[in-house]
């Protein structure tokens, strides 16, 4: 079995870019938050549960929402896409939020996102999917071997196609996200 | 402790959940499942080269010394693959937010591992909830089964930290008292920390008398709620289907289930079991013994239920007395000896992910 990459997107440099070609981007100098928030406008939806994510959401949601737009979805029943998604630094962007509340007030709201895998579960309330998914950990980016994975997955049709990439922050709000959208055959 | 060890205690029904109070985890005194440091040192004292490392660190290699050393794989193949389950690994070492050592990254401590093994692949890092120790599992089935390894050693690593208990203890779900699960009066769960290595091979005949199957496996997301589990089990529901796609027929001897007894877990747990016909299999949760171990708790938990397959024993649910839960399920609640044969393993986490797994005795 074989994975075919039918789109991508990634962002990065402050740049949404599908297939390529740039869809959407601001200035080079904006913070994440800034920038995160121009792309949340650009796109037009109306989510206020965007505002309550921590950034490696907000990231992975946006990418997410940029590449869902541009594709039809809808020839997929509800658990036939899966979701691999990884990056390296885990939740640590979230983690160097929630330390400092411990020896004040712990904050349950800034605590429930220092578990990466919230990324897949806000992708996948905002777009009502109930496949399978996982959230690796890797030092450098491991797509080859999340696609490997996915055939396995595809092999026991327990998906169709997939959504396979790196999401990720660092400590000092460094971003980068590339999702591609596969189907296997 | 030893797997054996582990068992042991667990079949005599006493709990590892003791009440502590230390003030590096938390302010108030809780029921702690805990790592004994003087013996954990003393089996880091009898292996080269591991003194400065973490608690963590050593925890994770101590556990697959031990499993190795009854092993035959070929841990140094290119055929050879580390899984590492992990929530937090060693979160314990973030302090200074603005100087973060290299060694708060999992990759770092995974790949650490790997090394002090002369492990020649890259390791990979399930870092996906309290489901990931069972996760590991359905991966390395999976990656076997295609070929891609013969054997994936799966290490599950937890430890209780303030970091972690702080949180739990945020959103009011750690319980004064250890543990009930499914029970009536539970009120939340017992945090613990622990370490297991799971071995899983293409060979089944190096493994010994009575070899375990892993014969299906799915994980799923409730598309719900991030922290708060689905109302009506979807995610887990689908799960454990998908599991028993085309082993429908297979009598189930005893789910071994996640059982964290917060009130929402246990009763969603509850709605998914019944709504799947599995109302009269028995359910076994080991939480009341060990506590919530987080990332090892799926590598754990399927070691326990091997154990309980192997030796023909139900394991009794301890802190469970009166069934209070959404739905009529069966708990087991008595240790007892009986003829096992098969154990679906179930579990769920924080971002709505549910997993299931079908273990089959030989």
């Amino acid at each position: 079995m074989n994975c075919i990459t039918q789109h991508i997107v990634r962002i990065a440099n402050n740049c949404v870019s599908f297939d390529g070609d740039c869809l959407f981007s601001a200035n080079r100098d904006d913070d994440f938050r800034t920038f995160a928030k121009s792309c949340y406008t650009s796109l037009n939806i109306e989510y206020p549960k965007f505002y309550k994510m921590d950034k490696l959401c907000k990231i992975g949601f946006l990418a997410f929402e940029f590449l869902t737009n541009k594709i039809d979805f809808s020839q997929y029943a509800d658990d036939e896409i899966g979701i691999l998604l990884s990056n390296s630094s885990s939740s640590l962007n979230d983690d160097c939020a929630y330390q400092p509340t411990i020896a004040d007030v712990p904050s349950p709201a800034v605590f429930v996102y220092t578990l990466a895998n919230i990324v897949i579960g806000e992708i996948c309330i905002r777009h009502k999917m109930y496949g399978e998914s996982t959230f690796f950990v890797s030092e450098t980016d491991n797509r080859e071997f999340l696609k490997q994975y996915a055939t396995t997955i595809a092999t026991e049709n327990s998906a169709r196609a997939f959504v396979v990439g790196r999401v990720e922050i660092d400590a000092n709000d460094n971003y980068f996200a590339e999702l591609e959208f596969l189907t296997i055959e | 402790m030893t797997t054996n060890e582990n068992v042991d205690n667990i079949l005599s029904e006493t709990s590892g959940l003791k009440m502590q109070f230390d003030p590096e985890i938390s302010p108030d005194e809780l029921p702690m499942s805990r790592i004994d440091n003087a013996r954990l040192s003393q089996l880091v004292a009898d292996i080269d080269g591991i003194n400065g490392y973490s608690r963590l660190e050593q925890m994770a290699i101590v556990s697959m010394t031990d499993a190795l050393s009854h092993s035959q794989i070929n841990v140094r193949s290119s055929r050879c693959l580390l899984i590492m389950s992990s929530t937090k690994g060693n979160i314990s070492l973030l302090n200074d937010v603005n100087e973060i050592s290299q060694q708060v990254y999992l990759w770092h401590t995974a790949k650490r591992v790997a090394q002090h093994f002369g492990m020649t692949t890259e390791p990979q890092i399930v870092s996906n909830a309290c489901i990931s120790g069972l996760v590991a599992s359905i991966v390395a089935r999976r990656l076997i089964n295609a070929d891609f390894y013969d054997s994936v050693v799966i290490v599950g690593v937890d430890e209780l930290s303030r970091f972690v208990v702080s949180g739990f203890q945020s959103f009011k779900s750690v319980s004064a008292n250890p543990c009930k699960p499914y029970d009536a009066a539970r009120d939340g769960l017992s945090i613990g920390e622990g370490v297991a290595t799971l071995i899983v091979t293409a060979n089944a005949d190096i493994c010994g008398a009575n070899p375990i199957e892993i014969v299906s496996g799915a994980t799923t997301n409730d598309a719900n709620h991030i922290s708060g589990p689905s109302r009506t089990g979807e995610g887990l529901y689908r799960a454990i289907c998908r599991t028993m796609r085309g082993h429908e027929s297979e009598q189930i001897s005893f789910i071994s289930a996640h059982g964290t007894a917060t009130l929402y877990n246990d009763d969603m747990e509850s709605k998914a079991i019944a709504r799947a016909g599995m109302s009269h299999i028995p359910v076994v949760g080991v939480k009341g013994y060990i506590g919530h171990t987080l990332g090892a708790a799926g590598a754990i938990e399927t070691i326990l239920g091997v154990e309980s397959l192997r030796r023909n024993v139900m394991i009794r649910t301890l802190g469970f007395e009166n069934l209070g839960v959404a739905e009529p399920i069966t708990i087991s609640n008595q240790t007892r000896q009986t003829e096992l044969h098969s154990m679906l393993k179930i579990a769920s986490g924080f971002g709505g992910c549910n997993a299931a797994a079908l273990f089959i005795k030989h």
